[in-house]
């Protein structure tokens, strides 16, 4: 993978196959022939698969080969996983690290709480700008300010996570102010969402949290073994634990933006059998995908580097900043939107 | 191969990397490798494969440590570079090469730096002065090794064009 690598999205049916050493969307023309798309295999960082892809051994070998990973959506877009290539950069040395910053409640705190203090700065950072737009968000905007005062004298991994809860919940009640809803925004509903609101915002920090997986991957860090989050078996936690970041500073943006638009709106929602469980329509499925993609390649100008740099780079920053203190270069000091 | 030169001994890479920085030469050994994602190093390697191929070169992997490029024809060590802004650092990385096809008991070949993009090359021959470069080099990659984080570094004019730049400062 290359500097220059980037991620695919792929929303129709067809077949991704390996034919030498170049990556082939093969798909059906209207006249039943055959169309192929090669896809430079250097080009691409990770596959985001939404339609129904036939795909064999020999292309998972060839991604694998190549360092890509591929993530996974079923019929209603909700995340079905990763297809994630055995690690071929490993350090062992790091994952002693990270054990040893899991292991020791202190360390495993100060990380855990540079998490909070980033997700909950960008939340007040989101509430400000809606402010400063003559929203009445002041009450959301009191909590959560509290909420941040109260971060640096949490003891208990629980503790933090009750302060983040609070300051969410707090976050979310802005939303009916924010919005313009015909129903109001009650509370954060997952698997399955059970309305518009929280449907977009499963869909969107889904997305984020596969970019940061793909992200964690270019490192050497171990995605298992997280700070904030308990490291389970079912999830890479660590991409969780980094996602709170920029949930807030790239998700939240990105559904505002789509509803006070009206890009997205009711009528790009369905049910689910019995249930009124909401999920995107495909069309606005590829909206959102767009309008995310596009909002992770903006750049902003970063001064260490004296040069502009993404978004999606400032996810693999973070990563890298992790790894610094990890090795005892410098202590994190998590992402604080400076522009 | 004496005792001290077998304990030291290491990767042509960490040598070139001691004469650009320290820091990197930590990174580099603690498994933290950047080179993969690095559009440039990748460019190194295609024009180091691309690069005479009418000359008959063989790729000679010694002792799973060092890969030497031989001129066959000639029986000089050949290194192809980029470029010659790292000249030095190039010069070092070949000299340890022929120290230690020397202990082997090769004898002392001569080794040429090569810049295909420049049309340059420059020949190497192991002086002491040299030798005594490698020596210190070798001894110092060892104690970099041995240091629990990595050492200081400042921000340079070269760490913008290192694959490790961002693992640094991003």
């Amino acid at each position: 993978m290359a500097e220059s690598a980037r991620s695919y999205y792929i929303f129709r049916n067809g077949r991704l196959r390996r034919r030498q050493n170049t990556l082939y969307l093969e798909q059906e023309g209207e006249n039943g022939d055959i169309i192929r798309h090669p896809i430079p295999i250097e080009d691409v960082q990770d596959i985001y698969l939404f339609g129904e892809i036939d795909l064999n051994t020999k292309l998972l070998n060839f991604l694998a080969q190549n360092g890509v990973i591929v993530h996974c959506f079923n019929y209603y877009g909700f995340y079905s996983g990763s297809f994630y290539p055995r690690e071929t950069n490993v350090s062992g040395h790091l994952i002693v690290k990270q054990v040893e910053h899991y292991l020791d409640p202190t360390k495993r705190l100060s990380l855990a709480r540079e998490f909070v203090s980033s997700a909950l700065y960008h939340i007040r950072r989101n509430l400000n700008y809606y402010s400063h737009r003559g929203k009445d968000v002041r009450n959301s905007l009191n909590i959560v300010e509290q909420c941040m005062d109260r971060i640096a004298s949490c003891e208990t991994i629980p503790e933090l996570m009750r302060e983040e809860g609070q300051a969410r919940e707090a976050y979310y009640v802005a939303f009916n102010e924010i919005l313009d809803l015909k129903e109001p925004f009650e509370k954060r509903v997952r698997r399955p969402p059970d309305n518009m609101i929280n449907a977009l915002i499963s869909f969107i920090n889904t997305l984020i949290y596969t970019a940061t997986l793909s992200e964690i991957y270019v490192t050497q860090l171990n995605p298992t073994i997280s700070y904030l989050h308990e490291p389970s078996k079912r999830r890479f936690s660590l991409a969780l634990d980094i996602s709170e970041i920029f949930k807030p500073l790239v998700g939240d943006r990105v559904l505002f933006r789509l509803l006070n638009r009206g890009v997205i709106g009711e009528e790009d929602f369905m049910g689910l059998g019995e249930s009124p469980a909401v999920y995107l329509k495909e069309n606005a499925r590829k909206t959102v995908v767009r309008e995310l993609e596009e909002t992770l390649q903006t750049t902003v100008y970063h001064r260490g580097l004296k040069r502009n740099v993404s978004y999606r780079y400032l996810i693999r920053f973070e990563a890298y900043k992790i790894i610094r203190h990890l090795i005892g270069m410098e202590p994190y000091r998590s992402l604080r939107a400076w522009w | 191969m004496d005792e001290e030169f077998i304990k030291l001994r290491t990767n042509g890479i960490k040598i070139n990397y001691w004469a650009i920085c320290h820091r990197k030469v930590w990174l580099y050994a603690k498994g933290l490798h950047m080179e993969h994602l690095s559009d440039r190093v990748a460019l190194g390697r295609l024009l180091h494969e691309r690069a005479y191929s009418d000359l008959s070169r063989r790729e000679v992997l010694i002792d799973n440590l060092i890969k030497i490029d031989l001129l066959e024809k000639e029986g000089k060590v050949l290194e192809v570079k980029y470029s010659r802004k790292l000249e030095d650092a190039a010069r070092l990385q070949i000299a340890y090469y022929l120290l230690y096809l020397k202990k082997l008991g090769v004898g002392t070949l001569i080794g040429e730096l090569r810049f295909p993009k420049e049309r340059r090359r420059e020949e190497v021959h192991l002086t002491p002065e040299l030798e005594a470069a490698v020596m210190e080099a070798l001894k110092g990659v060892h104690e970099i090794e041995q240091m629990p984080s990595p050492p200081q570094a400042e921000f340079t004019s070269i760490c913008r064009a290192c694959s490790y730049c961002e693992l640094c400062w991003g």
